[in-house]
This record gives C-alpha cells, structure tokens and sequence, in this order.
C-alpha cells in the first residue's frame, strides 16, 4: 500500500479528525454505541471470547476432564480418523462407547479435545494478536507524530520509510523472517509488529498534520510549551479516538496474519494450541477430506473472532464519527 | 531603514528592523522549488502604551510580521529587539522575557482553543507553564483573569464550545494576559465574530489597555477599527511597508496611492459622500508572493506608476516628524492640499 | 513528465530497499543464526575449515556490500543467482513459478472486480435496504475469512465433495466434476484446461478482496451521490445509468486501479496459501519450499522478484491514474 501523490482524497485516507469535544461529546458517543446493535453483538462476543480464553479454558479442561494437550487413542476412530463433534470416544469394540469420554466439538489429528484445544488456542490467537497490534501502534505512534508534527525533511524521511515498507511483499519477509528467527510467541509478536506499524503511523502523521495547523497549538507555542508538551497535553488526545478505531482494524488484520504464520509451522511452538496450527492440522495430508471439522471448527472461530473486531471498529468509528479508513 | 524610537519620550518596547521572512514552498525532488517572500524589510517601533495597526490585503505579510515578532516563526533576516533585548535568533531557553511580557490573541475563537480542554486549563496554562506559583494561587489568578475580562468564574469548568463565539474570544484575552504581559500582539482578533461581538471584544481591549497599562500590535484589515482604536498604522503590501503615520495624519492625508485607495475602498453609509469621494479604483487582485513584481511591488496595480516604479524600489521616506511612504510619486501632501 | 520522472526514481529507491532487505535478511541474519549457504552446501557434518573454503568458492566470505553490489548487478542482467541445492540458476526457477502466479493473481483479479462492482453498486442503489445490510454482511464474513481456510473449504464443497457424489452431506447419486481438486495446466498447453484448473483457486483468493473491494466501492458511489455535481447533472436531466457511467465511474475506476496497484503486494501473500493447498507451483510454493530446505539464494530471488513486481505494479498504478486524472500530473504543494 503506497501513498501516492494526490489520490490521498480519492482513497480516503486521509483522517480528518474534527477536534473531539468535551462531556457531552462523551455522552453523545455512548447514546450513538448503545444504539448500535451489531455492535454491541460483537463487543459482547470478545468480552466472551477474553473470558473463555482466560478463565473459559481452564474451566472447560477441569469440567471434561481433558486436557489441551493430551492424546486420547480412542478419539479416533478405527481408521485413525479424528471423531466428529458430539462424539464418544472409541470403545473396544469398534463403536461409540457411551460411559466413555465425550468430545463436544470432537477430535484433532491426534485424538486431542476439539474444544479444549480451541479455547485455549484462543489464547495464543489473542495474546498475538493483541500484543503485536499494541507494539504497532507504539511504534507507529512515536513515528507518525514526529513525522507529522515537526514536518520537513523528517516527515519526508518517514513518509517515503512508510511508503516503501508498505510495498513490501510482507507475507513473504515476514515468512523469512520468521523463518530465520525461528517460531515462537515473542517472535511472532515481533514479526507481525514489525509488518503492521506503518498502518497506525501513517493514520497519525495525517492527523497531527492536520491539527498542527490548528490555532490552539501555535498558542500553545505562544505560551512557550515545549514541542513534546505539546505533543502530550494538546495533540495526543485528540488522537486517541481514531487510534482506538484503528487498532481493532489492525487487531483484525494480525489475528489473521498471526494465524497465516503459525498455519505455516512459524508462529506459538506446538504443542501449544493455535487456531493456525490447527486448521494446518487438518488440512496437510488432505486430513479434511475425511473429517471436515477438524479444519472448519478453528477456522469459524478465526472468522467470528475477527468479524467481531471488524464490527466493532466500524461501530466504534462510527460512534467517534471518524472518517476515514484504514486503507 | 530608519528606526523611529523614543517618540513620545518613551524608549522603544518594540522595535523591528529590516525584518525578512521567506518560506520554502513546493515539492521539488530533493527540495523545494520556490519561495514566499512573506516578509520583505519591514522596520517599525512601538512604543510602551501605543497601540499599532497594521492593515493590508490578505497575503501581504501582516500576520507573518506578527508571528515573527512573536518569534512564533523565526526570521529570515533582520533584527527584532523587545525591551532591548535582540529576540530575532534567540533561543527558546532565552525567550522566556518575550513569552511572559508579550502575549497574542488569535483570530479564530473556535480554533484558538483546545476543544478537550476546560476553561480554566486554558486560561491556566501560561502560568502552569511558567510556575507562576502554587496551585491556589494559580486557581485565584485565574478567577481573577475571568472576572477581567467579563465572564462569570463560574462557568471556568466547562469547555470551549459551550461558550459563544465573544466569549471564546474572552478567554482567549484571558489566556494571554495571564502573566501581566507588557504587549498583545492581536491577530485580527474580531474579524471572526458577528459585529456586536466586535464592539464588546473591542471595547474590552479599550479598557483593558486602560487599565493595565498596554500596548497593541493590532493586525486588522478593517479601516474603521484603526481610526477608532489605534494611535499608529503601518500599511503593508506584499510584504513591503506601504505607509506609516499616525491615524489622525493617514486618513486626513494619506501620501501612498494604495493607502489612498484602501481609503477609498472602505464603505461609508452615507451616499453621498460616498459618490462625492469618486473613484479611485483598485483595480486586479495582488500579484503572488511567490513571484512580487519589480521595484515598487504596487506598481501593477498603480494608476500613477511609471517606468521609475518598474526598476527602484521606493525607500521608506519620512516627511515631517512620525508620517513616512515608499513612493516614488507619493500623493500631494497635506500641506500642499 | 516531471511527476513521472519523480514516480520512477520513488520506485527504484523503493527496488533498492527491497533488494537489500531481502539481502539482509537472508545473508546477515541466516549466517547470524547459523544457517548460512556456505554451510548449508557443505552438510551437517562439515568442520568449520571445510565451510570457510566452501564459503570461499561460492563467494560467500567476501564483505557484505562486496556480495550485495554483485547481486544488484547481476539482477541487472536478469540473473537472479544460483541454487546451490537444486543446482541451477534461480531465474530458471523462479520464471515458471512466477508465470503460475501471475495466471493465478489475473484470474483473481478479474473474478473479484467482475464481483465486487456489481456488489457494491448495488449496495450503494438501494442503501440502507435489506439487500444492502445482506451484502454488507457477506462482505465482512469476506474480508474476515483466512485464505488459507477458505481453500480448503472450497476444495472441499466444490471439488472433493462432488466428485465423490456429494454435496454438503448428501448424496448426489452420481460423481460431478465441475471444479477439478488440484493441479496445474498451463495456458499454452489446453486453455480451456488452465482456465478451469484456476477457476477455484482463483475464487478462493478473489473473495476476501471481493469483500474490501465491495465495501469500497459501496462508499465511494455513495459519497459521489452525495455530491453537487452529480445533482447538478440530475438537474439537467441525466438519467442514472449515464451518470454512473461517465461521472462516477470516472472518479471509481481510478480508485479502483490505485487499490489493486497496492493489492498486488497483498496478493502476492495470500497467493502462497492458496498455491499450497491446490498444488499450483507458483512463487509462493517456491519461496515456502526455499525457506524449509534452507535454499537462501532461491528465497531472495522470490522476494526481490516479487518485490519488483509489486513496486512495478504499484508505479503502473500510480502512472495510469495519473494519466486519468489531470490534477495529478502537476505537481502541488
């Protein structure tokens, strides 16, 4: 993605944010959330979906029994393949047994608890995804306000920085990148931060271009404030509704770029449960062709989980009455 | 470039000479390819207690001069001294003397104040800045600043925009009067309200120069306003000083055609008069300052401009005590009218 | 011409960065970590004289910049280096791979847009109604689906399942083969053959850009609608399929072509899943295979290659839309 001369406008980009006002502004922005339906919808579903990723999985392994990690050679059936969801496991004759274990979303690769294994990869989709969107937006925060607020030849230097990470292949850097580091939590972290910042660094270049020719701020400079004072007290707030607009895009965009990755052998260690991992799971050596769960349940928790920070972007952004996207 | 000080027998608490401010302008490559000649050689002094207006079109480089005086923006060239101290490349560590005895007052109400900010944050914030003291006396300092300006300190805790566009401004005269400045450098502070709010801000400032002792850089482009409330004008045109004299000598007698003509232009309610005055007709819109023309920058413009205006560069010229023009063919004095 | 002067150089410092990143990456930090050509060529059990004499004969000892200023000029020349694993020069490796990928990708692109346009003018039609809330939402399941699901999920509903006599579980009675399940013919052998072998691939990657795409056009006739201009011509009497056509569609279809100038890059990524569950031996196949056999030279020639075909496509972008739009070509302030 690249900023071109001029087509600012005609994409869209360029975030206009009309200095947000004080209490009532507050209470208008909660009226216009309320009434947002879809949104609350999907608020409610990641306050769940955290619950369930924190205190949810172990509660499920404790109820069940099972653990994330622990292969059952009865979750799979006769032909070694995984167990539908609402299943028994395997007795020994060849049939269901029904004082046996009960898997409610079924079985993985390895006879492992689909729904144990889901809610705690819930965890490591989350903590990655969350946790490189917060480095981003740390750097892309310091960035985009130097780059914004003091202009010139260090705007240029961080625009034409910005524009040129953009039109990496990132998939593939990333990839490599991974691959070199090798997998992990923390590198995963670094990883997609490091292919995600230049999103909130140019939102905040164009609005802290916008405000620095606001008034308030040069009679800010009257008073003698110092640029980083100004930057703080003046600037920063205004920044931080369409910051928070942004961050559950950019949230989005990780999870499913987190997911790509471990789908790739290269993000959280196995065994440590992934979504990624799992739909990988099932789909190397063709696994969904005979059992289609194992490959579906990870993928529409994936999909939900980042409609719902999708929704909720646009329900906050609408609430803020932000314009502007994140392309 | 003379340098008019001790008039009135006070010494100069602003005095600017041969002020220049560019600004690089475009997207070259590897730069930038073009400059505004915002600010050409402007000299002027104020003197503690006057009031001075600077008139022009827009774009001829008032509030430029007024930012640079400010030091808001820092010079091309020249020198600017307040209270003897030469301000013009000092750094922010040395200007402290300029941001606690010279203070501005901004044009827009609306924007002049951070909308996420109450009141009295706002008002606050210069002697926050300047650790005027602890946190009451700050509190009583600035209830003390609202009542000045006429508002009610009760409303200190709301925010901008539930205020009116006059009363915004008051804060904002508020906001600069906080550490007892000496000068108010007003950027074109009434343009932006309605005209009942123009009289009420106007006769605040009135009184407040009264009371505290103050002098004005008073930036406008409305002729009315200097003739009822300043003592000295200065008439820019694209960057250049046009004209300077006292209010009473600039309209009885105006010695440069554009003055005259800025004269001329400015309504008058009554009919007759106004047919009686004639025309001299301001003719175009002001060249860009990216490209000024040669020698007298008005000379395109100028109904008596010759071959002479197209080559030199008037020189501010004085003519009898605090009255000076840039014209080659300056108009007829009064004396000769 | 200025402004296209000023768009190339904007590019090539773009390839230079590109270039030596890949460079870095691959050559700095593998040797870092340990996982360098040198060694690699010479085998686990190699001692280090060994790798230091291996390293020597491939040129790998000299210094950084030395090896980088070599590569660009050899880049130059089309050359994009040698595959020490696969023992030969890694453009042929990369040429047909790339020419999959770029069927692939065009494929895509066309689904999407033959898709996405008609959704979002639709949307934008009739806003606010039933149809458009349904699109919307099928829009944002789109965008919010993984690739790398959503192919096997298609395989398996329109490919596997059919082909074994059944469609969502139940029983068709008799094997229908509308999409075949894997594999890759190229176009010069059977064109109707490589067209079908894409189609499902191809869908599978053009739905989530059909989802961003079709919200994207949905704001952007919508906004146009609100504008004065296109009242002024209802006010002349323009009917709607006029204006459509020759005002907005002048503001869309620049847009469009910026957005899929930036979206190459994107695809580029997402092709890679895609060629990895259809078995269609493209660049991302071939990065990804490079990556787990420690094949570096091969992996940098990807990247550069598909770095220059994303900052080529993004400049094509930049370029035809300035020639579109007048306002660009000065440049402004």
């Amino acid at each position: 993605m690249s900023i071109s001369t001029g087509q600012n406008a005609a994409l869209g980009d360029d975030v206009t944010v009309d200095p947000a006002l004080g209490v009532s502004f507050r209470a208008r922005f909660m009226r216009r959330l309320l009434a947002d339906k879809a949104t609350i919808v999907a608020a409610a579903f990641l306050i769940v979906l955290l619950l369930l990723a924190t205190i949810g999985a172990p509660i499920a392994a404790a109820l069940t029994g099972h653990g994330p990690n622990q292969q059952f050679f009865n979750g799979l059936n006769l032909n070694g393949i995984p167990l539908s969801p609402l299943s028994h496991e395997i007795g020994n004759n060849g049939q269901p047994d029904p004082h046996g274990a009960f898997f409610i979303l079924g079985t993985d690769r390895l006879g492992r608890d689909m729904l144990v294994r889901l809610l705690y990869g819930a965890r490591a989709t989350l903590a990655v995804g969350i946790g490189a969107t917060a480095v981003a937006l740390f750097i892309g925060l310091m960035l985009g306000m130097i780059a914004g607020y003091f202009g010139g030849k260090l705007d240029a230097v961080i625009s034409r920085g910005i524009e040129t990470a953009m039109a990496f292949p990132s998939m593939l850097f990333a990839i490599g990148l991974a691959a070199v580091l090798g997998a992990g939590l923390i590198n995963s972290i670094i990883v997609i931060a490091l292919f995600s910042w230049y999103y909130p660094a140019r939102i905040v270049r164009n609005a802290v271009l916008a405000l620095r020719g606001e008034q308030f701020v040069e009679a800010a400079r009257s008073i003698g404030l110092g640029h980083f004072t100004i930057m703080r007290r003046h600037l920063l707030p205004q920044l931080t509704a369409p910051l928070i607009v942004y961050a559950t895009g950019v949230v989005a965009l990780n999870i499913l770029f987190e997911a790509g990755l471990s789908y790739l052998g290269l993000g959280v260690r196995p065994p440590t449960p992934d979504w990624g991992q799992m739909i990988a799971d099932g789909v190397t050596s063709d696994l969904y062709r005979q059992q289609i769960w194992v490959a579906l349940i990870p993928g529409l928790a994936l999909v939900f989980t980042t409609l719902a920070f999708n929704q909720l972007g646009d329900g906050l952004r609408d609430a803020f009455a932000v314009r502007g996207s994140i392309r | 470039m003379t340098v008019e000080q001790h008039r009135n027998g006070n010494p100069a608490l602003l005095s600017v000479t041969g002020l220049v401010k560019d600004f690089p302008v475009g997207k070259g490559l590897f730069g930038t390819r073009g400059v505004v000649h915002a600010v050409q050689g402007v000299s002027f002094s104020l003197s503690a207690g006057e009031t001075l207006a600077v008139v022009g079109e827009s774009g001829c480089g008032k509030s430029t001069l007024a930012r640079c005086v400010l030091r808001l923006l820092t010079p091309t060239a020249g020198k600017i001294m307040f209270e003897g101290i030469d301000i013009t490349d000092a750094p922010a560590s040395q200007l402290r003397p300029l941001r606690r005895d010279a203070a501005m007052v901004f044009q827009d109400p609306f924007g002049s104040l951070n909308p996420r900010l109450r009141a009295a944050s706002i008002v606050g914030e210069p002697l926050r800045e300047a650790r005027a003291g602890s946190r009451s006396d700050i509190e009583a300092r600035v209830r003390e600043l609202f009542t000045e300006v006429g508002l009610n300190p009760e409303h200190l805790s709301r925010f901008p925009h539930e205020f009116s566009g006059g009363q915004r401004q008051r804060i904002g005269i508020a906001r600069a009067l906080a550490l007892h400045p000496k000068l108010l450098v007003c950027d074109e502070p009434v343009s932006a309200l309605d005209v009942s709010a123009q009289a009420q801000i106007l006769n605040l400032l009135g009184d407040l120069r009264d009371e505290l002792h103050l002098s004005y850089l008073f930036i406008t482009h409305n002729l009315d306003i200097v003739r009822r409330f300043c003592d000295r004008v200065l008439v820019m045109y694209l960057g250049r000083v046009m004209e300077t004299a006292t209010v009473t000598e600039l309209f009885a007698a105006p010695r440069h055609p554009y003055t005259a003509a800025l004269l001329a232009a400015t309504p008058i309610p009554n009919p007759r008069l106004t047919r009686a005055r004639g025309r001299t007709p301001l003719t175009g819109d002001p060249p860009s300052p990216m490209s000024p023309p040669t020698g007298c920058p008005f000379h395109p413009r100028c109904p008596r401009a010759q071959q002479r205006c197209r080559d030199e560069v008037p020189p501010l010229t004085p003519s009898g005590g605090s009255h000076s023009f840039a014209c080659h063919f300056p108009l007829e004095s009064a004396a000769s009218r | 011409m200025k402004f296209v002067v000023r768009r190339l150089l904007i590019a090539v410092g773009q390839v230079l960065l590109v270039t030596l990143l890949a460079y870095l990456l691959f050559y700095v930090i593998s040797a870092a970590t340990g996982a360098s050509p040198a060694q690699r060529v010479a085998g686990h059990a190699a001692t280090p004289a060994q790798i230091a004499r291996v390293a020597h004969l491939l040129g790998t000892d000299k210094p950084f910049y030395v090896q980088y200023v070599n590569f660009l000029g050899h880049i130059i020349h089309g050359n994009f280096g040698y595959s020490f694993l696969q023992r030969r020069p890694v453009t042929q490796i990369i040429l047909p791979a790339a020419y999959v990928s770029m069927s692939l990708i065009a494929v895509s692109v066309v689904l999407w847009i033959l898709m996405a346009v008609p959704i979002g003018l639709i949307a934008a039609l009739h806003p606010r109604t039933f149809t458009d809330r349904f699109l919307t939402i099928c829009a944002q399941v789109a965008i919010a689906t993984p690739v790398f699901w959503l192919a096997p999920i298609l395989s398996y509903l329109l490919a596997f399942e059919p082909n074994q006599g059944r469609f969502l579980g139940i029983s068709l009675g008799t094997s229908v083969n509308v999409f075949p399940i894997e594999g890759w013919v190229s176009l010069t052998s059977n064109p109707w053959q490589w067209l079908h072998h894409l189609l499902l691939p191809g869908l599978a990657l053009a739905l989530g850009f059909t989802g961003f795409y079709a919200r994207f056009v949905r704001a952007l006739v919508l906004e146009q609608l609100d504008e004065d201009y296109v009242r002024t011509a209802r006010s002349k009497g323009a009917g709607r399929p006029r204006i459509l056509r020759a005002h907005i569609g002048r503001v869309v279809a620049p847009s469009i072509i910026t957005l899929l100038g930036l979206d190459v890059g994107a695809a580029i990524g997402a092709v890679l899943f895609v060629e990895l569950i259809f078995g269609l031996p493209g660049l991302g196949y071939v990065a990804v295979n490079s990556i787990q056999n420690l094949d570096y030279p091969v992996t940098v020639g990807v990247v550069t290659f598909t770095g220059l075909l994303t900052v080529g496509a993004m400049t094509l972008a930049d370029l035809a839309v300035a020639a579109l739009d007048p306002r660009i070509r000065r440049p402004t302030t």
